[in-house]
């Protein structure tokens, strides 16, 4: 999908401080900028400590910029009540972790499920959900297994089950690829591009240069010691 | 409505998945409601059955006090306070104690010649020779002495007394009878060592329970050496004591107590490095930190209300059901033959709120509390771990 020209994530000389004041104070994010269109493919570059995940957490509110601007669609978030970022996070974002944060024990329907539990979604649109999740993850005939039982393949496809069962508009991913072997690498891109493909924004951070390279990427910015040093224009 | 519902079974199945703990904590928390309930419905159950008792008792009894000690009655003060305004009659009173070495047990000895109000015979009669007596249901049962057998009973001189069994009865409660062998009042006083003319003690029965207290008083002054004891004086005095052995037991018990608020403590506050992990996970995926802590209240709730009626169900069947042999013998130690206790069923709502409130409350609370610190942690964080 070609990117559109509205933006969708405004990001506004943000800077994010943690243990501000303290010792062991980092300053993660330095007045960072950028912009992601809606329909974009976005990958956040830069080596490890250089302030891709701080990032992506702020652009997908799961922590207050310390000062700064950001803007999700028409709503400036930086300010909100953590209630009012929940919301938004639960009904505009999907987020593929890392280490995945799958929760073992439970089955993989039920991981797919979560998301869903809090909404007071009612059962049978909550199955129709899921169901539409791990048919397109094609992980349906495992969704009875516990999660800690299947292949690192079929975790990963979980993961991204659940990050889509809410329908997002925007799926955030912390270094997607960074365990996953070059078969299960090439995978997930591929789900991702057939996913932005349907009309879904995707932000990844990352510093695996087969995901740069994919062909679903649209754009790049890269990072150094929490400032964009390449691509920050949106 | 439907979100809490989502709540609730995802909290049940959160329990489910670690099942080890979640009934290694039921079955502890379930054990000390279960001991605490058993030490208060036993408590309730003796006192009523002392109430129960003293129903029959006469409104006043008097002794006499000589030197601190309680002394025969002279059967000439039972005469005088016939006379006095108020008094419907004056029973002399003939009871002591004797020891069975063989079956190491204390038996209480009483004079009945015109019975013993309240006293059911279930087989045989009352005695009325110095040769025979009756026996309590539970003496019979230890000696394996029925009607038509003999007892041999040690008297003041320590001399072995053969009697022949003539009765066996029982009461509506078991507390007193059941260790308790009747002769004539006249054999009585001669097997206990009683001088002649005296009592071991005089029931007054009296037209006006209002006036109690005056004749008391009046006899008081009237005999010096003299000690009234009213009706709801014993009642009080069982009360005390009773209540005096409960709080003894919970303070034996309150170890118990302790290491269960300990593991409690432990286990509901002790969050696991996965714990912690998945209230993040929860948090980064949308759940609010309103929604993780509906979680584990739900969770606690289902712990706490669980072991509670688990804990109330086996103490209600200890209690009312077994007769509750672990407790009694502690509760009711004045007695080596201990009574058969079956206590009438019966629930005090406001002590079942008591133990609910100081269980369920708490451990609720020590769930939550940690969790809220886990929950109010930005989703960031699980994101960078």
């Amino acid at each position: 999908m070609r990117p559109g020209t509205e933006p969708l994530v405004v990001v506004d000389d943000v800077t994010k401080t943690y243990h501000r004041g303290r010792p062991d104070e980092v300053r993660a994010l330095r007045g960072v900028s950028v912009t992601v269109s809606a329909g974009e493919v976005l990958v956040i570059e830069g080596p490890s400590g250089s302030g891709k995940t701080s990032l992506l957490t702020v652009i997908g509110c799961m922590s207050r910029p310390t000062s700064g601007q950001v803007t999700i669609g028409d709503r400036r978030v930086s300010r909100l009540t953590e209630s009012a970022l929940t919301g938004i996070r639960r009904s505009t974002f999907g987020f593929i972790f890392q280490k995945l944060h799958l929760i073992l024990d439970l089955s993989v329907e039920d991981n797919v499920m979560l998301p869903l539990v809090p909404t007071g979604m009612g059962a049978a649109e909550m199955k129709k959900r899921v169901d539409e999740a791990l048919r397109a993850m094609r992980i349906e005939h495992r969704r009875t297994a516990a999660v800690g039982r299947i292949s690192g393949g079929e975790q990963q496809r979980t993961a991204v089950a659940r990050a889509l069962v809410n329908a997002p508009t925007i799926i955030i991913a912390d270094e997607p690829t960074a365990h996953l072997d070059g078969e299960l690498s090439a995978e997930l891109l591929a789900i991702l591009g057939q996913l932005n493909d349907e009309g879904t924004t995707v932000v990844m951070a990352t510093h695996d240069p087969r995901v740069t390279a994919h062909p679903a990427v649209h754009r790049r910015v890269v990072m150094q010691d929490g400032r964009i040093v390449e691509g920050g224009a949106g | 409505m439907r979100r809490h519902l989502k709540l609730l079974d995802f909290a049940l199945a959160s329990l489910r998945r670690r099942p080890l703990k979640s009934w290694g904590l039921v079955v502890v928390y379930a054990f000390t409601v279960a001991v605490v309930a058993s030490v208060l419905l036993l408590t309730r159950a003796i006192r009523e059955e002392a109430a129960q008792i003293l129903v029959a008792a006469p409104e006043l009894t008097v002794q006499r006090v000589v030197g601190g000690r309680h002394e025969p009655i002279p059967l000439s003060y039972g005469d005088a306070i016939r006379g006095l305004p108020g008094v419907m009659g004056v029973e002399a009173r003939f009871w002591g104690y004797t020891y069975d070495a063989v079956t190491d047990s204390t038996i209480t000895v009483m004079g009945a010649s015109e019975g013993l109000q309240g006293l059911e015979m279930i087989e045989g009669r009352l005695p009325t020779t110095a040769t025979e007596c009756a026996v309590g249901a539970g003496v019979a049962e230890m000696w394996g002495a029925g009607t038509g057998g003999e007892v041999i009973l040690v008297d003041a001189e320590s001399t072995g007394v053969p009697y022949e069994v003539v009765g066996v009865f029982r009461a509506p409660s078991e507390m007193l009878t059941n260790d308790l062998v009747t002769m004539t009042s006249v054999e009585a006083a001669v097997f206990l060592g009683l001088p002649d003319g005296t009592a071991t003690d005089l029931a007054v029965r009296i037209a006006n329970p209002n006036e109690v207290d005056t004749v008391a008083a009046k006899i008081k002054r009237a005999h010096p050496d003299s000690r009234p004891i009213t009706r709801s004086e014993v009642l009080r005095t069982y009360d005390a004591v009773f209540h005096w052995r409960s709080g003894m037991m919970l303070a034996v018990f309150s170890g118990a107590l302790v290491a269960f608020a300990i593991l409690a403590w432990d286990k509901a506050t002790g969050l696991s490095a996965e714990e912690r992990r998945e209230i993040g996970i929860l948090k980064a995926i949308g759940w609010d930190t309103a929604d993780v802590l509906e979680l584990k209240v739900w969770e606690g709730l289902t712990i706490s209300l669980t072991s509670l009626m688990l804990g109330l169900i086996a103490a209600m069947v200890h209690v009312f059901v077994l007769g509750a042999p672990l407790l009694v013998p502690v509760l009711r130690g004045w007695s080596v033959l201990f009574p058969e206790l079956r206590p009438a069923p019966f629930v005090d709502p406001y002590m079942l709120f008591a133990i609910a409130f100081l269980t369920v409350v708490p451990y609720v609370a020590a769930t939550v509390a940690p969790s809220w610190k886990a929950a109010i942690t930005d989703p960031d964080e699980v994101v960078r771990g």
